[in-house]
Formats: structure tokens, sequence, C-alpha cells
């Protein structure tokens, strides 16, 4: 099909969903404005309409002539299965005519999470037993060879009860994994097979059944073909592991030789009792994960499951599971920036998942965890080093939940870019430097004694006429999961508002990726812009993601088409979806970071919610040189990318990092908030090979440390070290510091940067008079950030977060905030989060999460 | 089970059976098979923390109740493979007497000719305008993505259209 009619396509389905009144105000406008003048359009619509009504009438009428609902006895059973116990299996097995639809669906339940228990087993217990695991990586072949029996039954009793020998039961349950609902039949069949030589007197079936004659034959079949049936030593009939169900028979044929021994006839060894029992107790176990009485390790497995959820839960489920999922789950497991990634209580979802199989993707956002750094001493860490960073992306986020009417998960909270969000006034570099540095220093208001030093750069402005020439390559994210109204939609919206910003010099090209990548328009002059905007009208969405094969062409295209000296970015407009394909975070961190060195940008847009892979993005970011902002909505486009046009995508600096010595005649202890994951090590500072975040034009960055003066060490003790047992602990070392110290001096802030072209560092150094002022005294910008930092403090539950309240957030920040927007809506923010904690929580103990709907 | 709960799944007996089996029917072409599995659908909402399914309970049951049908079919045909375009690209079951007698009948020409569809594309067209369901719902409820349900319902009704102008119903 070629694109031309895809277009057409794509523009009568949207034609259609108006029709219906299937599209959000902002493309019902959309389409009224763009489509809707032609007559043939309008028509378009109207014969839809009306064949619409026609139909709904038809349909309608036509349910009215058989309006079959449940008979009586079925709603009895309905009303048996409500007042009775939920998770007894005779629930299901007395009135359930499809044993053959429950058995089924329940045994493939079972079979995934006891799939999932493996993994997690596995997961989680590498430090105690054989089973380490090289980076996260789950090796199934090895594993199945070393004993993880111990891992697997501590994990699950009820799941897998009786494992004689991991190997085996491993290979069984990836074996039941690869084939799919249908051949995991015959638990049932074992019990009523037509065996003709040495079948017992036919074993009470597991589910009694009424009306399944037909699974009986089906399933009889499938046993004729098995022939190896054996006997045990009791002498029932055991069918063996070639019969076409391995999860159960292959686990009950493993169980044989370990109970036999003790068995005797009035014992219930026969196979079938086994295997019903066996069956019970596995389909018992989605039950208990899915149902109210839920065990703990059948939870957290959820949990840690959820994390894999949107990709693999439903394959898995579905019975199928093969070993390109696995390597998907694998991939899963890894984890771009710390072993624990935070998942936002979407557990409940996932439940859900499990047990319908189906609803739409759930939300499926990761963050990576965030540790505080904590006070430590100048004497034993005198330098405090980290790197810029004019991220936003947090700050969106965190205001998503809050306007959702929920807290945010504490590491989606990175105090950071909830800083740099908001606009300061500090002075307008003067000399060469492209950007200045301001420092003030007041007394903490959450701590008595206790001072914050603010560090604020300021970027040099460049306006949009003195800027360089741009070569961007918008490299857009188009798979299904784009279709929504803050996604793809907006991504135009942003890509029509900054196309009208670009001068004639400007090129733009735009890459797709969603199953695969395309490029939608190669790289133009902005001297045609009206065939850009035509090639942004055109985007969208369907599909599934590999953004792997789009970053490469679109690293491609910005070479190609290079402006020695101008600015070269990719712009990635994606909701985070980089699960499908080879995307492995970590070589496509490599894959950038190498890019990155050819003098290309990347920067990464995150847009809409239920997707977002917030820790992949940063890193990416981080890797490619360039931003990551999130955007939720269009006035958020405005911020981020336009009013950036001047800002984001002129570099003034690149490489930036800071450095702080403390004086330790002054300093007991100091603590930077935030930027937990920009931390660098102290010789990092001098290493140029060592990159860090750039600086762009316009930008503001402002950073707080919070100091424990000498004298005032209150309850937070410097440095979490145990006594040490051959040197006195007490006193503390005397301070030695060299004879010209100045004890008025409270530190000395060290910058690091090079010209955007250049390679060769440039420092700097300010040092900081220990003078503070009361925080009435600040300026306003000093002010405002103490309360936002507070803010974060609160959010992220901080164990630092002292005497701060909602209240004194608002109180610091509202005499401040002026008429600024940005300012006034934090102010809303932080009345929103007041309201959401519950009145009775005493804000020492963390607020409790509340669920997504 | 406390009763709330209880009421709350009573209410939605009586309030979804009829779609569900409705639904249910145009999977399997059988009113009792239909029956049971929306028998087992309620069934296994009873053991649903209610908070967990709300609001979307409409959408649950119809997922639970299409997954039983797809097993049952999956089973029938004996088909090895799970994919669901594997089983909506396979030819729908026979036509039911009912069908038939419709497609005699004057002015069911519109029926006939949704029967006549891709049976992906009938079943989103009658989950919209039949159960009233927003594309968003239709995509939570057979996992399809809201383009694509949008798109299914837009070449199905197109489709149609073609059909009738065409003069070929019946």
């Amino acid at each position: 099909m070629n694109t031309q009619n895809t277009f057409e396509q794509d523009r009568e389905s949207l034609l259609t969903a108006y029709a219906l009144n299937e599209l959000d105000e902002p493309s019902r406008a959309q389409v009224e404005k763009e489509f809707l003048q032609k007559a043939e359009n309008l028509a378009f619509v109207d014969q839809t309409r009306a064949l619409a009504a026609q139909l709904t009438l038809d349909l309608k009428a036509e349910a009215a002539k058989s309006p079959a609902g449940l008979r009586e006895d079925q709603v009895a059973a309905i009303e048996k299965a409500m007042t009775d116990k939920p998770q007894t299996p005779e629930v299901s097995g007395k009135i359930i005519r499809f044993p053959r639809t429950g058995t089924y669906g329940l045994l493939a339940l079972a079979a995934c999470i006891t799939f999932t228990v493996i993994i997690v087993s596995i997961g989680r217990t590498p430090p105690r037993t054989a089973l380490a695991i090289p980076n996260g990586k789950l090796d199934l072949v090895p594993m199945a060879q070393k004993p993880a029996s111990e891992a697997l039954l501590a994990k699950d009793k009820t799941v897998m009860t009786k494992q004689a020998d991991a190997g085996k039961s491993i290979h069984s349950v990836l074996d039941a994994e690869k084939k799919n609902v249908v051949t995991t039949a015959p638990v049932v069949a074992s019990t009523a097979s037509p065996e003709p030589s040495a079948a017992p007197a036919p074993a009470p079936p597991p589910l009694a059944y009424s009306g399944g004659a037909d699974s009986l034959s089906s399933t009889a079949s499938d046993l004729k073909s098995s022939d190896a049936t054996t006997k045990n030593p009791s002498g029932s009939v055991v069918s063996s592991a070639q019969i076409a169900s391995p999860v159960l028979n292959k686990e009950v044929a493993v169980d044989v030789p370990s109970q036999s021994p003790s068995s005797s006839p009035s014992t219930p060894m026969n196979m079938p009792m086994d295997a019903s029992k066996a069956l019970k107790n596995e389909s018992n176990a989605p039950d208990a994960a899915t149902g109210m009485g839920g065990t703990a390790p059948v939870r957290d497995m959820l949990q840690l499951r959820a994390k894999s959820a949107g990709q693999s839960a439903m394959p898995v489920i579905a019975g199928q599971m093969n070993m390109s999922r696995l390597a998907i789950l694998n991939q899963h497991l890894e984890k771009p920036l710390s072993s624990q990634n935070y998942h936002d209580g979407f557990a409940h979802e996932i439940d859900r998942n499990v047990v319908t199989r189906v609803m739409s993707a759930p939300g499926n956002e990761s963050y990576a965890q965030i540790e505080e750094s904590s006070f430590v001493s100048p004497l034993e860490q005198p330098l405090s080093t980290f790197g810029l960073d004019v991220d936003t992306a947090s700050y969106s986020n965190v205001r998503r939940f809050l306007q959702q009417g929920q807290l945010p998960p504490p590491d989606a909270v990175r105090i950071e870019e909830m800083l740099n969000y908001f606009n300061y006034r500090y002075p307008k570099p003067a000399t060469e430097n492209p950007f200045s540095v301001s420092m003030e220093v007041v007394k903490a208001p959450w701590a008595e004694d206790h001072l914050l030093a603010r560090v604020g750069f300021r970027a040099e402005d460049v306006s949009t006429e003195e800027r360089k020439s741009v070569n961007i390559v918008f490299l857009i994210d188009v798979s299904g999961s784009m279709d929504e109204a803050g996604k793809l939609p907006l991504v135009q919206q942003c890509m029509r508002l900054l196309t009208r910003q670009l001068k004639s010099s400007d090129h733009v090209a735009i890459v797709t990726y969603a199953g695969e990548s395309r490029v939608l328009l190669n790289s133009t002059s902005l001297e045609k812009r009206d065939k850009i905007l035509t090639a942004i009208d055109s985007l969208s969405a369907g599909g599934s993601t590999n953004g792997e094969g789009g970053i490469k062409q679109a690293y491609q295209i910005a070479r190609e088409n290079f402006i020695p000296g101008g600015i070269n970015r990719i712009v990635l407009c994606t909701d985070g979806d980089f699960n499908v394909g080879e995307s492995n975070p970590n070589a496509l961190g490599q894959l950038i970071a190498e890019k990155a060195k050819s003098g290309v940008e990347l920067c990464i847009y995150g847009f809409g919610m239920g997707n977002l892979k917030d820790a992949t993005m940063e890193q990416l970011a981080m890797n490619g040189h360039g931003v990551y902002g999130y955007i939720d909505s269009g006035e958020e486009a405005l911020n981020t990318f336009v009013q950036e046009v001047g800002g984001s995508l002129v570099t003034v600096a690149k490489d930036v990092k800071m450095q702080v010595e403390f004086n330790p005649a002054v300093v007991a202890s100091y603590r930077l908030i935030g930027y937990d994951h920009r931390r660098l090590a102290a010789q990092d500072f001098n290493n140029d090979a060592k990159s860090s975040g750039n600086i762009t034009a316009g930008h503001t960055v402002t950073a707080l440390y919070e100091i424990i003066p000498v004298g005032k060490e209150g309850p937070y003790r410097p440095a979490n070290v145990d006594a040490l047992k051959y040197q006195p602990n007490q006193p503390a070392p005397a301070v030695e510091t060299k004879e010209s110290v100045n004890t008025n001096e409270l530190m000395t802030v060290k910058i690091r940067y090079k010209k955007p072209t250049g390679d060769q560092s440039i420092r700097l150094e300010i040092p900081v008079a220990k003078t503070a002022v009361n925080m009435d005294q600040a300026t306003p910008d000093t002010r405002f950030a103490t309360a936002v930092a507070a803010f974060g403090l609160l959010l992220r539950q901080s164990e630092y977060r002292g005497s701060a309240t909602w209240r004194m957030v608002e109180k610091l920040a509202e005499p401040v905030a002026g008429d600024d927007e940005k300012r006034q809506e934090f102010l809303e923010l932080v009345r929103q989060a007041e309201k959401i904690t519950p009145d009775n929580t005493d804000e020492s103990q963390p607020p409790v999460m509340p669920m997504r709907k | 089970m406390d009763l709330e709960h209880q009421e709350w799944i009573r209410l939605c007996v009586t309030e979804h059976q009829r779609a569900l089996v409705a639904y249910a029917v145009r999977f399997l072409d059988d009113v009792g098979r239909a029956q049971d599995i929306v028998q087992e659908a309620f069934i296994r909402l009873c053991r649903e923390p209610r908070e967990k399914i709300t609001p979307r309970e409409r959408q649950w049951l119809f997922t639970v109740c299409r997954n039983l049908a797809m097993d049952i079919l999956r089973k029938e045909k004996k088909m090895t493979q799970l994919d669901h375009k594997m089983i909506e690209g396979h030819p729908a079951p026979e036509p039911s007497p009912s069908d038939g007698a419709e497609n005699r009948e004057e002015g069911q020409n519109l029926l006939s000719l949704l029967n006549r569809l891709p049976p992906n594309q009938r079943e989103t067209i009658r989950l919209k305008f039949l159960h009233d369901m927003s594309y968003k719902e239709i995509s939570d409820v057979t996992g399809l993505s809201v383009s694509n349900v949008g798109f299914l319902i837009h070449t199905g009704l197109k489709q149609m259209r073609t059909r009738l102008r065409a003069g070929t119903a019946a």
C-alpha cells in the first residue's frame, strides 16, 4: 500500500471517529477546522452517522427479539458462589458446566504464575544461593541444572508444592509454557482415562462436571495417542511425561519416586488423585493471587511481575510462553540504573490482567530508585561533585500525579528537576563566561541551626536571530500506544509550533518508528515550511515499538546533514515505550553515548502517561548529552518545546560540572539536596573525558546544599559509620586546616565547563562567605527555591525533611510567587498535596500510596 | 463476602447478563453455551474485590466472556496458535439459522451485511452500536489498540456502505 493510500485511510478513519463522537475536544476542533470545510468530508460524516443510527436500531431490535439472559439455575449458582468462600475449588467444580474452559484457563494461569515464581525466586535470591545471575539476566539453561528447588519452595508453597527436582520441574513448566492452552489438557482426561489394562475404578474426577461429554471424547483421543502409561507401586495408572499435558503430568511423574516408598494402599497414592490435588493446588494459585485472600508471596510476585506487565503478562497468560518472550522478560529484569526499580502501585491493575488476560495495556511506569545522599563530614569528603542538570521532567510528572489526586511515588520525585523547572532571576552573566554564578546562604526553615547554601547559575541569553542554524531530526514514536489525545496529537502540535519558530537556514527531518522505522521526511530546509507541516500532519500511530532502529536512522540523517558549528539535534518524542526488539536499555545507552561524540545531541520528550519509562529516558538523554522533558499538556508543550527554541536549541556550555569544597572549620556536615543521579566522583571533576550535562541559553540551574555548622550537630550523624575499633573515636580529630584558612568562608564553589565546541574545560572558582541571612531577608528566588526543595523532601518522604510541612512550603512560596504562572501553579499543587494527605496522617509516617483507579 | 459486595454482583448480573449473552452467542452460536460462559464470568466476578473492578465492571465482564469463548473456539478448532489475529482471521462460525432467516427477510439488509464482514470488524461494530461502547472501552475488551478499533469499525462501516450502494445485499 503506498503512503498516499495510508494517509487517505487514516483520514477517513479519523472522520469516522469524528462522526461517532469518539474524538476528544482538540481533535474534534482539528477535524472541523481541517476537514469539514470540504463538502465531500461533510457528506462522509453524515452518511456514517446515518448508517450508525440505522445499525444501532437494527442491532437493538435484533437483540430484543431474543432477549436471552441467564437461566434461573445459573443465577442461583452465582448466588451460591457469592456466599461461598471464594477460594474453594468446589465452587467452580460444582457449578461450572465448562470444565474445560475454567480448567484450561486456570491451568494456563497457574503455569504462568509458576513460571513467574521461578523468575522471581531467581531474581531475588542471588546473594544467598548459587543462582548468581550476571547483570540480572536470567540464563535459563544453566539455571535448570542448578538446585533451584529450595528457592522455589521457599517462595510459594501453594504453587510449587512438590518439586523433587528443580531442573526437571523448570523444564516441565517451560515445556508447558511453550505449548498452548489447548494442549494442556489431560489431568482430567487421565482420571477418566479409558485405559483398558490396569485402570482402577475411575477415581472421582477432580472437578465434577455435568456437560462435558464432548470434552471427554477429545481428551480421550489425546490419551490414546500417548501410549506411555506406567504403574506406580500402588498399582494405579500413572500417565507419564509423554502425555500431552506437560504441566501436571510431568510434575506428577517427577513426584512419584519421592512418595512411593512411603505409600500404602490406604494413602491416596493413585495418580489421578494426586493429579487432582495438583490441579487444585495449581488452580488455587491464581485465585489466591487475584482474589481477596492473596498470599503475600504471590502478591509480591505479582508486584514484581508488574514491571514486565504490559508486554509479557498478556502473552504469558494466554499460555504462549516461548523463548522470545523470555528474552523480553530478561530485558525487563535488566535495569538501566539500579537493580531495583520502583513501580508505582500497579500490581492491582496487573492482578486483573492475570485473571482476565486482556484489559488494555496497564500503566507501566517505572522509576529508578533514588537514594538520597546523607549528611557527610567535610573531613571525610571535603568535595561534593555533580553534573549540572537542566531537566525538568520530574516536575511535570509530579504535577500529573497531584492533579490526578494522588501523591507521586517517592522515586518519581527528583528535587533538582523540580527546582530547575522554575525561572529564577539570577544576574545575567557579566564576564566572558557564558553563565553567571550567584550564591546565597540562608537559615534552613525545616531544621533549626541548619543552613542552606543556594548556588544559582544563569546561562546567557541568545536571541533567535543570532542563534546558529539548526539541524533537527524529529524521531517520533508512532507505536499504537501513542494514539491518544495527550500523545501523538500533542507531539504534532509541538512540532508545528517549533517549525513556525525556525528560520529558513534551518533543516528538519522526520523519522518515525513503530515496528519499523521509516523516514517520513528527509532533511528539508525551512524554506519549504509547508512541506514540513504537511508531513507533520500526516503522522499517525499504530504498531509496536522498536526504539533502536529509529535512533540509528535518526543519527544517520543528522550526521548526513550535519551543520558544522550549528546545532545538530535529534528530538525524540515518545511515551517511553522502548520494549520491543533490541531495546536493551544498556545497549541503547551505549549506542547513544557513542553517537553523542559525533556532535549530535539527543533530546527526549516524554508524552502522555501510563507507559512512561522515566529512568530509561533520563539515562538515554544523559548519554545523548541532551535534555529530557516530560510534556503533559499543550501549555507544557509551549514551555518546553517552544520557549526553549531560543534556549534548549543553543548550548552555551557543555559538560558543566560543579564541585564544592567545604571548609571543615565551619561546616560540620553537609548534604546536597537532589541531584542524586548526577553525583560524580571527586576525581571526575578534572577529568575532561568524563562528560556531564550541558547548559543551554537562557536556562537557570539551581542547587541547594543543606549544611550543619560546626557546634550545631543535631540528630543527623555526619557519616553513618561504625565506631572505630583500632583508633580512638573521641574526640573527632582536630580540624587541621591550612594556616591561611579563612574561617569566614563556608565553602568554595568550583565549576568546570567546556565551550560548546571545545574539548578543553575552563575552571571557575568562587568562595562563599558563611554569613547566613534569615529566610525573610533572603532574595525571593532563594525563598522560592527553598520552598520547592521542601516540597520535594515532603513528597519524597525524605528522612531529611525535618519539620517541613505543606503549610511551611506554602508560607515560603506564597509571598514570592508574584504573578509568575509557574509559581502560582506550584502553590496550587502544594495545596492539592495537602488536601490529598489524610488529615489524621502523622506526617512522620509516609502517607499511604493511593491506588490508581 | 459482605452484603454490599453481593448487592453489587446482583446488580451486575441484572444489568449485564443479557448483553453478555448476546455478545457471547456471537462467538459460540449457541445460547446454552453462551449462558454458561456468562455464568462463569459472574462467578469469577464474585472472587474479585469490587474496588479492583469498578467502574469498569462491564468491560471486565465482556473481556472475561470473550476469553472464555476464545478458549472454547480454540479447543474446538484445534487451533495451535493463540494469537488473537489468527483467531479473528479464522473463518467465522457458520451462520446460525436465525442469520439465514434474516438473510431472506426484507429490511434485515444491514444485519446481513454486517454478518458478512470479517469477525473482528463484526465484533467491534457490535460492541460499538449494540453495546454502546466507546473505542476505548472496546479496546479494553478486545485488547486491540484504540486506533486499531477505530480502523476496524471504519473499514467495516465503509464496506457495508459500499455493498449497500452496490445493492449486493441479500
